[in-house]
């Protein structure tokens, strides 16, 4: 049964955006308090009562037009980078300001502006201004894409990760060795602890070795003279879990895969993994599939299944098996993400985001 | 330009919100503590009775305002006042206290309204003095609720621990982020 809507909470539709333009959108209605702004979400059976449409994508013409048949009557608001001529709604330059964002929405809302359906496809006005002052092209960089062609994949269950987990979760001490009988190890599930008896560098270089073979035996009273180190069990498994991945997916996921978090994991009591806190963020919110989680993110395919094995060896990685089937994004969506990388592009300029983006990086730099 | 430049802290008396805002804030904090005088002095010698005030300096016109909730029940009046315009809820636990599930219960209720609109961030301070409940109870707890914050074990006089948290934070606003 679907949750009813406050009373005073106005639905915006968004059109010709992508997933990244609109979550600055959602996240600048958040932040607005005076009306209660809210994104119509793809799939939610509502009327919107606003729209706002970018046109600056490459077919904007036929979405515009679509648009219109669809909602000819709708009060919408017109984004675009380029000043534009006759245009048939209120339009917005980009980068779009919060400060004229919501006071052009407020004049929508309350019909101070006439609606015209019939009106014509705005054309880009010349700018002369725009021909004189041209602001200095912002450096792209080439779009990140997961390029199911080149990933490699490990089996967890026979590399180093498989057997520490495996000692774990039987909860008897043991001491793992490799193939020539050399203990790396000890690990004590009732103490949650791991006593590593090589170098971390050296341990390292094992896990990733797909040559290498190991076994576990019970502890011997000469394995405890060589403990150089002692972590958390969590830690270990958090570690031991990136090094085994080295880069390579888990056997059992695949790129159209819808992937989740059960929980963040405890990222300050474990080893340091580039953007897990981003993709700590994003894999908790709701399943997504790794083609999606490298673009909409722009990491790299080597870092993800990095984490994605850290986070499969501490248990909080859920897959299709264990998400709801309510929570699982449809095949036919992971498909259409799976498409040819698209050109460099970037990412348009938000005056929120920018704010929160100078106080992560004020953060960050303390 | 105007923005909802506040970070809140919250959570019980001697968790360590002050001690946070202190690891991060560009300027020594301003603190209004006082001598304790009811329960809390077995806790602390002194105690928040009004709130801290810290901030960072984004440029000279920017700035964002750390402030820290009393930590005593008597003064939840002011937790609404506080609260406006924040962008998000820092709720630090003491893991030494007797029950800190009812502690993390009584702030989620206490502060409902506001997580409703920002996200909430989850420190658990003085785990080296009680380790229980675990971080995964903890997890386990909020699941049952619905909820998926970032929850991390905190030292509050350890910058980089809070560092993290806060990061976590703005990344649950927008994991696209970059700084």
């Amino acid at each position: 049964m679907a949750t009813p809507l406050p009373a005073q909470e106005t639905l915006i539709l968004t059109v010709g955006m992508d997933d990244r333009k609109q979550a600055v959108f959602r996240m600048a209605f958040k932040m607005y308090s005076k009306t209660p702004y809210r994104l119509l979400e793809t799939g939610e059976q509502r009327s919107p009562a606003l729209a706002i449409v970018d046109i600056d994508s490459a077919d904007a013409k036929s979405v515009w037009t679509h648009f219109r048949k669809q909602y000819p009557d709708l009060p919408t608001l017109i984004v675009s980078v380029a000043p534009l001529a006759n245009a048939p709604a209120p339009v917005l330059r980009k980068p779009v300001r919060m400060e004229t964002l919501f006071p052009h929405l407020e004049d929508l809302r309350n019909g101070k502006v006439t609606i015209d359906p019939a009106a014509p496809w705005p054309e880009a006005a010349p700018s002369p201004v725009l021909t004189a002052v041209q602001p200095a092209p912002t450096p792209t960089r080439p779009m990140i894409e997961l390029k199911i062609q080149e990933i490699e994949y490990f089996d967890p269950e026979i590399s180093l990760i498989g057997l520490v987990k495996m000692v774990a979760r039987d909860a008897i001490s043991a001491t793992v060795t490799n193939g020539i009988g050399q203990a790396l190890m000890i690990i004590s599930p009732e103490t949650a602890e791991v006593q590593l008896l090589v170098p971390t560098a050296q341990l390292a270089a094992i896990a990733c070795d797909p040559s290498q073979q190991f076994h576990a035996r019970a502890p011997q009273q000469p394995d405890s003279a060589h403990v150089l180190d002692t972590w958390p069990l969590n830690s270990a498994l958090w570690q031991v879990g990136v090094w085994s991945a080295n880069g390579r997916l888990l056997k059992q996921v695949r790129p159209g895969m819808a992937l989740q978090l059960k929980h963040w994991p405890n990222l300050t009591r474990l080893a340091a993994i580039p953007h897990a806190l981003r993709l700590s963020a994003f894999l908790t919110r709701s399943p997504v599939n790794p083609v999606l989680t490298v673009r909409m993110l722009q990491i790299t395919p080597a870092e993800l299944f990095n984490f994605l094995a850290a986070a499969h060896s501490i248990d909080i990685l859920l897959t299709p098996t264990m998400v709801p089937a309510g929570d699982i994004i449809p095949e036919r969506r992971i498909a259409s993400s799976a498409s040819p990388a698209t050109p460099a592009i970037t990412p348009p300029p938000s005056p929120q985001r920018g704010f929160l983006s100078r106080l992560l990086k004020k953060i960050a730099g303390l | 330009m105007r923005h909802d430049n506040k970070i809140i802290f919250t959570g019980p008396v001697g968790a360590g919100k002050t001690t946070a805002i202190t690891a991060i804030s560009d300027v020594p904090p301003i603190k209004t503590d006082a001598s304790a005088s009811d329960m809390t002095v077995n806790r602390k010698a002194t105690t928040t009775v009004a709130m801290d005030y810290g901030v960072l300096h984004l440029d000279e016109q920017t700035k964002v305002h750390l402030y820290g909730t009393p930590g005593q029940e008597r003064f939840d009046f002011m937790w609404d006042i506080l609260t406006t315009g924040g962008i998000g809820l820092v709720l630090m636990l003491d893991n030494s206290r007797k029950t800190p599930h009812k502690d993390l219960d009584f702030f989620l209720g206490a502060f409902k309204d506001f997580i409703e609109r920002v996200p909430v961030v989850i420190g658990i301070t003085k785990t080296d003095i009680k380790n229980t409940p675990s971080m995964n109870e903890y997890a386990e707890m909020l699941l049952q609720r619905g909820m998926r914050p970032p929850i991390f074990e905190i030292d509050g006089r350890n910058r980089e621990d809070v560092k993290s948290l806060v990061m976590a934070l703005l990344f649950s606003i927008d994991p696209g982020l970059e700084g």
